[in-house]
């Protein structure tokens, strides 16, 4: 079991790299080390989890990733690009955490935020177009939520919402798919479904996914890797080494227990 | 009933202040749902302080006006970026030292009437010169044109601005080109309504367009149509009444606010009662 995940990853290896990390430092103001020369490759089509204590740095990575964030050190290399030159954004999908629009009652229908996930792709000064709104009504369907279309944004559970950030990420036919902590505050049902999706896109779809959380245990037999981030690296490799290693685990199991007991 | 539009002044009127209807709550959508309602009315202040400097200076003071708002703007959305804590703060200062700057303008200048000044707090669409329907058309058209190129570029960024962010959107450049479109909003709107009153006509049909509870661009049209509405209606009620065009507009508009919001409120106690019925 072990030996044949340990294949598949050198095979991932091997593949373009959709995102690459090089010594990428991160200090905020207060002077707080948060990353401290992190390395990080991510092939085409690979699942990848990272883990970590609260705290840790793994939004703060992810959010060096996708540009939202400048590092003090280092470089982000997307698609083989170097970031501040990228310009083909479609090409990825983010899901924020949940909750990043805090206003209940913004007034917006469904199938307008999933198309905002194309605007990178119709360009600047464009108006949409009959492909867009058939990649609109794909990215629906794929999520399951075609009858929400018309719904309001407000008007939804967590895990309907959830669904439409994924849907708008999915609706520019990305190729790396980065979701933040995505399964925060949504129902164990929900979450199911949501695995499942993941699961598919990566696997029928070929996207790659890079998956900020606390608790990899449900997805576990889907990861191609785990990478534990604790200011560096601290684990790097298949699932399976990763749950083998206790106190890595342990650390990122008991956040998770933590943050789980907080909310409830 | 309309032989209020026979008159010269009132068509000039009409056909500048349905063009400044039509843009104030296009801009005032994404100023109310990124939560900066009251920059409309910080600008009017700021807009005070220009007029004031343009009877100084002898420069048309809608001119003034632009440049004192637009400058403004810059400024505001500059502090904006900058600081998290207390960004309301920094805003109320820009606006007081706005009052300040302009009574002191005024007191230094001494070319301009009381009716005159009047006419710039409150609004005086009937001394709406070919000049100002030719300024207030282009500039208007210029909005229109930034917000239908732009439109969906505006809407990510006004729903989540760091999504909006990732997908390569240039959030500051776009930020900084709403301020300046709030700005040219407030000039223009000040010629019709005035300039204590120009935010209304920027707030308050999206208030009333937000009670419908329906989809973006639906609330963005509505909220142009209940301006518009509000603005014939009270052009045409302020003529035959003789009262002041300016809050006689301002005032229909809180009407339709009135109304749409009791709408709301007895479609959610029918739902409500329907659900009830049914369980």
């Amino acid at each position: 079991m072990r030996e044949m995940s340990a294949k598949r990853v050198s095979s991932v290896a091997r593949a373009e790299s959709v995102l690459g990390v090089e010594n990428v430092s991160f200090a905020y103001e207060d002077g707080a080390m948060v990353l401290d020369n992190l390395n990080l490759q991510i092939a085409a089509g690979e699942f990848v989890a990272l883990v970590g204590p609260n705290g840790a740095g793994k939004s703060t990575l992810l959010k060096i990733m996708l540009g939202l964030l400048k590092p003090q050190q280092g470089r982000v290399f997307l698609f083989g690009q170097e970031q501040r030159r990228f310009k083909d954004w479609w090409r990825i999908g983010y899901v924020p955490q949940k909750l990043e629009q805090s206003n209940p009652h913004f007034p917006a229908t469904v199938e307008e935020i999933v198309m905002l996930g194309r605007a990178a792709k119709i360009g600047v000064f464009r108006w949409p177009r009959q492909e867009d709104r058939l990649a609109v009504t794909r990215a629906l369907e794929l999520t399951g939520i075609e009858n929400l279309r018309h719904r309001m944004i407000g008007l939804l559970s967590g895990g309907q919402q959830q669904r439409v950030y994924i849907a708008r990420a999915l609706a520019a036919e990305p190729a790396l798919l980065m979701l933040d902590e995505p399964t925060a505050g949504v129902d164990a049902e929900s979450q199911a479904r949501f695995y499942g999706l993941l699961h598919n896109l990566n696997k029928e779809l070929g996207v790659a996914l890079v998956f900020v959380s606390h608790d990899i245990g449900p997805l576990r037999h889907m990861l191609d890797t785990v990478a534990c981030i604790d200011r560096s690296l601290c684990y790097y490799g298949p699932p399976e080494g990763f749950i083998d290693a206790p106190s890595h685990f342990a650390v990122a199991t008991a956040n998770g227990a933590n943050r789980t007991e907080n909310r409830a | 009933m309309f032989d209020w539009l026979q008159l010269e002044f009132m068509q000039r009127g009409l056909a500048a202040g349905l063009l400044v209807a039509a843009i104030c709550p296009v801009i005032g959508l994404f100023l109310v749902l990124r939560r900066l309602s009251l920059i409309g009315d910080g600008l009017g202040h700021i807009a005070f302080a220009g007029v004031a400097a343009g009877f100084l200076t002898h420069i048309y003071p809608l001119v003034t006006a632009l440049g004192f708002t637009v400058t403004g703007a810059l400024g505001i959305e500059w502090l904006r970026s900058r600081q998290k804590a207390y960004g309301d703060l920094a805003l109320a200062i820009f606006f007081y030292s706005g009052i300040a700057g302009g009574v002191i303008l005024l007191n230094l200048s001494e070319s301009f009437s009381g009716a005159q000044l009047f006419g710039y707090l409150f609004g005086q669409i009937s001394t709406v010169s070919i000049t100002d329907v030719w300024l207030i058309l282009g500039l208007g058209i210029v909005v229109v044109a930034i917000v239908t190129l732009l439109y969906k570029e505006l809407f990510a960024l006004t729903f989540d601005e760091a999504t909006a962010r990732v997908s390569g959107i240039r959030v500051s450049a776009l930020n900084v080109l709403l301020a300046v479109m709030a700005a040219v909003t407030v000039s223009v709107g000040m010629r019709i309504v005035g300039l204590l009153m120009v935010g209304a006509l920027m707030i308050v049909p999206v208030a009333a367009a937000l009670q419908l509870g329906r989809g973006f661009k639906a609330t963005l049209l509505w909220s142009v149509l209940f301006s518009m509405v509000s603005l014939v209606a009270g052009l045409g009620t302020s003529y035959y009444l003789d009262l002041p065009p300016g809050g006689t507009i301002v005032l229909l508009a809180v009407g339709l606010f009135l109304l749409t919001s009791i709408f709301r409120t007895i479609v959610a106690i029918v739902a409500r009662s329907d659900a009830w019925r049914r369980a």
